[in-house]
């Protein structure tokens, strides 16, 4: 299949040329794939994530005030390395002033090690940082092995938040884990991807078969079975998010549905319709609703769904005003305390 | 051993490397996402540029392997990444804290024992885990004992290179429980793992670098 590249080694950084051009308010952050805003001096605490890259709008399309302050990309599907993240540490701390960084670190061993490996750095520096580890993927029963998937997302957003209310850093880490103990994600792929410049897929699945489990680096699921019709597919995925949550009935939550890059926006939305239908079946109240392609894995097809188990205070951090291209604006009704707060990049601390 | 001795490993690690991406790549495909060996020649080629671009500045071991570990952590990015820049860092301390006095057999030694349990605190894999551990354990293990048998440097890589070898093929069998095929659980049984191959395949090239070098007082 054709893909849109000129030479596949610079890929990354030829996305990255594109998306400063195309969004004037975001930035290269030196010699790394690192887009970041402008915004400085930064009078709060600073949020930070990243990865590998193949998972766009993941992470760039987060980096805006209210969300992230800074995403590291790597190379596709692979980790970005130690000093990518030290530098991007090293530039919000001196922008707010060590106000302190939160890294939102997904649960790959990757990921782990190499943020990890930049907050020890840093935190030896004298800069104060914390890290919250997301492993929202459900379909792995060991929850220390979990991946951190789409999940990972709303995370952003409420550290993003919680960040502009002027929190300080371990409030900020606070919330954003009790976000992740409260959220699940199950995902299914119809079709593999196709990494650029590679002969193939990144496995083999027939037309007629799904692969169930999957993670967010077209690497294959915890089984192959033949496909099925989406409203079994999402009885399948309920179920396993269910299961997860038990408080999951008569709660007000968050339900998203996330393409994984190949899959049509018509589909994603029936997808959406079948997964409300059994969540209001249990008593759940869909408070916010997402479709879209949040947390892709190229060109797959197939989609994943996050339930986040809402409480008035998280709600609030995701209606919340924000600058980030990717992800919607969720205000509503927001009282003007909060909106002038966000015009001035903080409340007074 | 000598600086440039170290050098010529990485050379040979790259074109090992170069010669096995291919494979190295679609041992990958069958329990992760395809692309191991593409990103360890990345990673190296990156390192080998970073030593040929700086010879005056290669005075020691140390010197030589801290290079390797810092172009690492600039360049590499992944799970392996973090492990190679964590396994010469810790070499490169070894190197600089050993006298000059010791046999390179005991020198070698203390090294790669360093470097592993290096690998071994930052990826927390256990033997039987299917990882580079797999191989690089083995070859430790093996190293050590023919090191205590009074066994030349030139010896004891070459004993290391055939327990890497058993370790790395003894992979195949193993279910995964660390890293990307530890997702796919039973279904990695049957496929050799790819980290514990390219780990392999610098057992070679440091058996080629370091003992093959004519003049190596061993």
């Amino acid at each position: 299949m054709g893909q849109l590249l000129n030479d596949p080694s610079s890929v990354v950084f030829d996305m990255a040329t594109g998306v400063t051009l195309a969004h004037p308010h975001l930035q290269q952050l030196g010699e790394y794939a690192t887009i970041a805003t402008t915004e400085s001096p930064l009078e709060r605490v600073a949020i930070v994530s990243g990865g590998g890259s193949g998972h766009e709008p993941a992470h760039w399309g987060y980096v805006g005030k209210g969300m992230l302050d800074a995403a590291c990309a790597g190379q596709v599907f692979t980790s970005p390395p130690v000093e990518q993240i030290l530098d991007a540490i090293h530039v919000l701390d001196r922008r707010n002033d060590h106000a302190g960084v939160l890294l939102v670190v997904k649960n790959f061993a990757g990921d782990v090690m190499n943020f990890g490996m930049a907050a020890e750095t840093a935190r030896n520096e004298g800069v104060p940082i914390a890290v919250v580890t997301v492993n929202d993927d459900v379909s792995i029963s060991d929850p220390s092995s979990r991946r951190g998937v789409a999940g990972a997302v709303l995370v952003h957003k409420i550290a993003g938040a919680m960040a502009i209310r002027g929190a300080p850093l371990v409030e900020v880490k606070r919330t954003a884990t009790r976000a992740v103990r409260n959220m699940a994600s199950y995902g299914i792929a119809t079709s593999p991807c196709v990494l650029p410049g590679a002969k193939g897929p990144s496995f083999e699945l027939a037309d007629d078969e799904m692969e169930l489990g999957i993670g967010i680096h077209g690497e294959r699921g915890t089984a192959t079975v033949p496909l099925q019709r989406a409203g079994q597919m999402c009885e399948l995925v309920f179920a396993a998010l269910r299961e997860q949550l038990p408080s999951l009935r008569s709660s007000r939550i968050l339900l998203l549905v996330n393409g994984m890059g190949g899959t049509p926006s018509l589909e994603l939305y029936l997808v959406f319709a079948e997964i409300h239908r059994l969540a209001s079946g249990v008593g759940a109240t869909v408070a916010i609703g997402l479709v879209g392609n949040f947390m892709t894995s190229l060109n797959m097809a197939g989609f994943s769904s996050t339930i986040l188990l809402l409480d008035d205070e998280l709600e609030e951090l995701l209606r919340a005003e924000h600058h980030a291209t990717a992800f919607p604006d969720l205000t509503r009704q927001q009282p003007s305390s909060q909106r002038a707060a966000f015009r001035q990049g903080c409340r007074d601390r | 051993m000598r600086p440039t001795d170290w050098v010529h490993v990485i050379d040979e690690f790259v074109e090992g490397l170069s010669l096995q991406a291919t494979y190295l790549d679609g041992l990958d495909a069958a329990i992760g996402d395809g692309e191991h060996g593409a990103t360890m020649l990345r990673s190296f080629r990156a390192v080998q540029e970073a030593l040929h671009d700086t010879p005056n500045d290669l005075e020691s071991e140390a010197l030589v392997l801290g290079a390797i570990g810092a172009t690492l952590s600039r360049c590499a990015g992944g799970a392996a990444g973090a492990l190679y820049s964590s396994f010469f860092g810790a070499m490169a301390k070894t190197a600089s804290a050993s006298s000059s006095d010791e046999k390179p057999g005991s020198r070698f030694m203390s090294m790669l024992g360093e470097g592993v349990g290096a690998l071994q605190r930052l990826g927390k894999a256990q033997p039987g885990d299917k990882t580079m551990l797999d191989t690089l354990a083995p070859a430790l293990e093996a190293a050590r004992i023919a090191e205590r048998e009074g066994r030349t440097l030139r010896e004891i890589l070459s004993i290391a290179v055939l327990a890497g070898e058993n370790g790395m093929a003894g992979t195949r069998e193993m279910e995964a429980k660390k890293g990307r095929a530890s997702y796919l659980g039973a279904r990695s049984v049957g496929h050799q793992d790819p980290g514990a191959t390219s780990a392999f395949l610098l057992l070679q090239a440091m058996k080629k670098g370091l003992a093959g070098a004519i003049g190596t007082s061993v």
